[in-house]
């Protein structure tokens, strides 16, 4: 009996091996509302773009669900303690696995991978990725498996290079003739990259549709389980969500940011579930530190030279964050793919502070805050001070639910005594960085402004540098420049500083909180408001689909399985 | 009985804000996705706010957009057709005109125009006045070609006849002419296109916000509602039925009055 | 008269060089305001990339040379690289679309099956469905059949697309599961089985649209058989009992005046495509692409899009005024 029962529970077990085997569960159908425009990472860093890409082409190592970097191209991941990473922090040697192929049959050797470094970093290729390159003073092949990078200073963090799904490697010779100026001419090899992903391109249409084969090089023999596949592109996020949770055409939806309650009557269909990962992507208020005010000339308006006559006052900030009631915003605007959160870097855990006391909304705090400013009501509600009212303009890109919070937070000020005119620019000037247009959230000709950010990887380092006083956007560096906010701080800029030269994880964690924690909980320069997750959609029919929120969202496909 | 429709949507939009006071922008969190119910007859949406009040506002909004932009396509449609069909000397010009607006590309050019002159035009009246003038300057200016070639036509297959030529003959001016009997006998056409540039001015707004391009979102309009609340037809019918039930109702009533100003 | 409009629509070679100057003026001025546009091309590039890395992008886009150098590349590209190009010729680089890096034209063949079908369909099944409606209607004017067709006619025009399609999708592709509501660009229409999962996927897009049209192309029919109804000869000949099909035929001769104007005059439109049906049913096609190149700043596909466009408007009105002289000839 015994035996039986074991041999029967062996069977379960193995049953999803029985057909384990490459192309054996047929077609899978995926949708990207937002068409992928190339499949070349380098040239366009939408995430539309380069997680369809991952499919095919692929980096040394990438980031698994929780942040972790795993091996993929690499046999494993340098460190300290394999030798990997030199003890000045300044050179990093990479192995790649033995007997790896191209989709094509060649072989990858460390040329491909020395090559895709010099690509990216050529000054007229417009490389969209080059970030993730910063500070490599040269790449080094010394024998076909061994890479080594050396640092021009120490890298306490290296794993920006190669890994992930924005660094991908390219084959060398696919991509000799496409250096520099020529990037852009190179269509079909944009359109074609040749990879060492668990699938290979039949057929990409821009902003389309991609048309995708197993890769019959691929390093596991058994896998991928889908012998095509399909991304398709268009329309919104509204019908993809449809699409996979109500008519059970597609597999995989991405995106499918929907009103909550939308979201859960269409689960409730029982043909798919919605999966989340709570990543970086915070969606915030910013507090203008400097002048906006159109009466200033133009050179001068909203620069350090004229502080901010309202928001300078930190309890005036402190106020205004008092009476945002963060839960609910998150409740109408995410639902489960929302929290609510005071910290500018919410997660990796290492680095996330314990900052939670904005979550409660107090009106009556802020009030009184308000009051001691000496901010006091006037005639008609609105506060005024030295005989100047308390009225802020408050901007941020057309978007539905950014137009919602803003209705709900000019509410939310008004009782507070505050006048609130709204203004919402076209997310493609706002976030454009045309140095002539007066209304992108960099040049900030406004009080508060309102977006989300997040960062690359899990190490926050490069994110809390925008801050820095030299980072301030001003008519000098042609309004370029990442410190919006013109936030000016000393301490702040100390503490960067020892941030890079700080390694250990833990060690920098440590830091990276107390610098969050200047620029919200104490400062109240960023107020966080939002910790978006992605969301997206797999039909019930589909297996192994695990979300992950540190690298593309198809970084396992080699695993996903036909569910039966 | 068109008629009556029209009135009573007319002053339903007009009058109702004066019996029923609530804020139309007013938000109540307690109070968000109501069915109808006393506090609130048509319910609220998903910030809490009142769908009645929305409503009556919001159409006040499209009824405007919709007849300004209509008169306007219609005066200039009528102004250059018959100025075409009647004066031979202004034919090759004004026809070079008409090919010109024909011939540029309109939904790109009004993006690009709404891109380009909403914040001049809110900076110098104001957001949702500027929004309004460039909404129905885009609408109207970018729908009369089609009348002016019609007209342009039936004008010259008019001016042949023989009771213009005979009205001609005993002496009467173009001005006249135009007025007393070129113009009536084109009503037809002009009322048809009346009612459908009035009909087609508000779904023009409505796919306009459906795009991102429309009113500002604090400026609730039938056609922006009904673009917003088409996303969860399934789980609240009544955001696209209400507003998509006037819309409806009043473009039905002001083609059947059209028909009925029609002579014969 | 009739002289002129020979002149103004005729095809001699001197008009239709002064059409491409028209066409020409038009692209000026559309690139011109693309560039006093406040928007950036690469304002949808994640905020993470920093300020030098969008420079330099926007450097290899070629968008750091004057504009007027740009215009006169962008002439240069359109008529001497691209039709050398299609003649086998290499002459330099040709058009490439500032999102894709694809070449301009390419996307274009790519995207015109789809748009052909779908919404050429619809316009043939919006003309098939008017004629018909606009004839009962305007025969007997005030009748119920009248009445039925101009309240169906009222109907597919005051709904919008957008609410059509996503109600269709909902019967048809949620409730029902019957037909579906992603249109499949990649599908190769091979033999039975590949034109009957055409059909299928075209079904919705196409009645959608047909609804809209016809709804606009049966009210001008109808308005002009009432007033050719009321033409002393009609009134005459219907008196003197000649056979309804020769009356209906006169009466429709007078009255296709008008439609031949608009049907031709829309044709263009299907090319243009139809931005919200397309965006429903995902079908991709112009309309699609002209509204995301606009969106995303793409100039160079902006304007060889506009400018097609423009030269399709520009034909299709020669060609209205042909069949506008063979349909009347008083004009002719």
């Amino acid at each position: 009996m015994r035996n039986v029962a074991m041999i029967s529970a062996l069977c379960t077990v193995l049953a999803p091996m029985a057909h384990a085997e490459r192309g054996a569960d047929g077609q899978l159908n995926i949708l990207y509302w937002q068409a992928p425009s190339t499949l070349n990472p380098y040239l366009s860093s939408g995430t539309k773009d380069l997680e369809p890409s991952s499919l095919v082409i692929e980096p040394l190592a990438g980031f698994d669900e929780k942040g972790d970097v795993f091996p993929r191209l690499a046999a494993e991941i340098p460190s300290a303690e394999n030798g990997g990473i030199s003890a000045d922090l300044k050179t990093v040697t990479w192995r790649l696995k033995p007997g790896l192929k191209w989709s094509d049959g060649t072989p990858v050797t460390s040329e491909d991978v020395k090559f895709t470094a010099d690509y990216c970093m050529n000054p007229d290729g417009g490389c969209a990725q080059l970030g993730r390159y910063e500070g490599i003073d040269r790449v080094e092949a010394p024998d076909p498996l061994t890479v080594v990078i050396h640092y021009a200073a120490p890298r306490p963090n290296p794993f920006t290079a190669f890994t992930g799904a924005q660094s991908p490697i390219l084959q060398k010779a696919q991509f000799a003739g496409c250096m520099g100026a020529a990037a852009s001419t190179c269509t079909d090899q944009n359109f074609r990259p040749i990879g060492t992903g668990p699938f290979r391109v039949t057929e990409f249409r821009t902003n389309d549709a991609l048309t995708l084969e197993a890769n019959p090089n691929y390093r596991d023999p058994a896998k991928p389980a889908f012998a095509t596949v399909t991304v398709k592109g268009g329309g919104d996020a509204a019908g993809a969500a449809t699409a996979v949770l109500e008519t059970g055409e597609f597999d995989y939806a991405w995106n499918t940011q929907v009103p909550p309650d939308l979201l859960k009557s269409m689960e409730a269909a029982g043909k798919g579930r919605v999966v989340t990962a709570f990543g970086t992507l915070v969606e915030r208020v910013e507090m203008n530190l400097s002048d906006p005010s159109p009466d200033l000339p133009e050179t001068e308006r909203a620069t350090i030279k004229h502080p901010h006559p309202i928001l300078s006052d930190e309890r005036v900030r402190r106020a205004l964050s008092m009476a945002l009631d963060r839960q609910l915003l998150s409740d109408v605007g995410y639902g489960p793919t929302g929290r609510a959160t005071c910290n500018l870097v919410p997660a990796p855990e290492v680095f996330a502070s314990d900052n939670t006391g904005c979550i409660a909304q107090d009106s009556e705090g802020a009030m009184a805050l308000l009051d001691q400013a000496g901010w006091v009501p006037g005639t008609d509600g609105v506060r005024e001070k030295d005989g100047r009212k308390l009225h802020l303009l408050f901007q941020t890109s057309a978007n539905p639910i950014r137009q919602d919070y803003q209705a709900l937070i000019k509410q939310w000020w008004q009782n507070i005594g505050v006048s609130v005119e709204l203004k919402v620019v076209e997310p493609a000037v706002f976030f454009g960085a045309d140095a002539n247009s007066p209304d992108t959230f960099i040049r900030f000709n406004a009080d508060v402004e309102m977006f989300a950010n997040n960062f690359d990887g899990t190490d926050p380092e490069p994110y809390l540098a925008r801050y820095t006083c030299d980072k301030a956007p001003s008519p000098d560096t042609q309004w370029q420049g990442e410190n919006i906010n013109r936030y000016c701080n000393a301490e702040f800029d100390k503490l960067l500083a020892e941030l890079g030269r700080t390694s250990g994880v833990q060690a920098r964690g440590a830091i990276a909180k107390k610098l969050n924690d200047m620029l919200t909980k104490d400062g109240m320069v960023v107020v966080p408001l939002v910790d978006r997750g992605r969301v997206s959609a797999h039909s019930n029919a589909l297996g192994g689909v695990v979300m992950n929120a540190w690298d593309s969202e198809l970084w396992n496909a080699a695993d996903w399985v036909r569910a039966r | 009985m068109a008629k009556r429709v029209l009135v009573l949507i007319l002053a339903l939009m007009l009058l109702g804000p004066l019996l029923w006071r609530i804020d139309p922008g007013l938000l109540d969190m307690r109070a968000r996705n109501l069915g109808p119910g006393l506090g609130h007859p048509l319910g609220t949406d998903q910030l809490g706010r009142d769908m009645l009040a929305r409503l009556m506002a919001g159409g006040r909004v499209s009824l405007a957009v919709g007849f300004c932009a209509s008169v306007l396509a219609v005066v200039l449609g009528t102004g250059v057709g018959v100025a075409a069909g009647w004066f031979r000397r202004l034919d090759g010009a004004l026809m070079r005109l008409v090919d010109l607006f024909l011939a540029l590309p309109l939904l790109p050019l009004l993006l690009l125009g709404v891109m380009l002159f909403r914040e001049p035009l809110a900076r110098a009246i104001g957001p949702a006045a500027g929004a309004f003038v460039l909404i129905v300057g885009a609408i109207g200016l970018t729908s009369w070609m089609q009348l002016a070639r019609v007209v342009r036509a039936e004008v010259m297959a008019l001016r042949g006849r023989e009771f213009i030529v005979a009205a001609r003959m005993v002496g009467n001016g173009s001005g006249r002419l135009i007025v007393r009997h070129l113009l009536p006998n084109i009503a037809p056409q002009i009322g048809v296109a009346a009612s459908l540039g009035f009909a087609s001015a508000i779904m023009t707004e409505s796919a306009l916000s459906f795009l991102g391009f429309g009113f500002p979102p604090d400026l609730p309009t039938w056609g922006r509602m009904l673009a917003e609340g088409v996303e969860q037809m399934q789980l609240y019918p009544a955001r696209v039925l209400l507003p998509g039930g006037l819309i409806l109702l009043t473009v039905l009533a002001v083609n059947a009055l059209a028909q009925v100003k029609v002579p014969r | 008269m009739g002289q002129r409009i020979v002149e103004r629509g005729g095809l001699g070679a001197g008009t239709l060089i002064g059409r491409l100057a028209l066409l020409l003026v038009i692209s000026g001025v559309i690139f011109l305001l693309i560039e006093a546009a406040p928007g950036d091309p690469l304002g949808q590039v994640p905020l993470t990339l920093s300020p030098e890395v969008r420079d330099r992008m926007r450097a290899a886009l070629g968008m750091d040379q004057p504009w007027h150098l740009r215009y006169l590349l962008w002439l240069k590209q359109l008529f001497w690289i691209e039709p050398l190009h299609w003649l086998g010729i290499d002459a330099g680089q040709r058009l490439i679309s500032y999102q894709s890096r694809a070449p301009v034209f390419d996307v274009i063949a790519e995207r015109l099956p789809q748009t052909l079908w779908v919404v050429g369909g619809g316009y043939l099944a919006g003309a098939a469905l008017a004629l018909p409606m606009g004839l009962i209607a305007g025969w007997r004017p005030g009748g119920w059949l009248d009445r039925a067709c101009t309240g169906l006619a009222m109907l597919g025009w005051s709904l919008p697309t957008f609410l059509t399609g996503v109600l269709l999708v909902l019967i048809f592709g949620v409730w029902l599961g019957w037909l579906p509501s992603v249109y499949d660009t990649t599908l190769r229409v091979q033999g039975w089985e590949g034109l009957a999962q055409q059909a299928r996927q075209m079904v919705m897009p196409v009645a959608v649209l047909a609804l809209y049209n016809a709804g606009q192309l049966s009210r001008v029919l109808r308005a002009a058989m009432v007033q050719a109804a009321a033409q002393d000869y009609i009134r005459t000949a219907r008196a003197k009992g000649m056979p309804t099909r020769v009356v209906l035929w006169h009466m429709l001769r007078n009255a296709l005046l008008p439609v031949v104007t608009v049907v031709a005059l829309g044709l263009p439109g299907v090319f243009g495509g139809a931005i919200i049906t397309e965006q429903v049913f995902r079908v991709n096609g112009l309309g699609q692409l002209l509204i995301g190149a606009v969106q995303a700043n793409d100039l160079p596909m902006v304007l060889t899009l506009t400018f097609l466009f423009g030269a399709l408007i520009v034909l299709c009105n020669l060609v209205a005024d042909a069949l506008y002289r063979w349909l009347d000839p008083r004009l002719g």
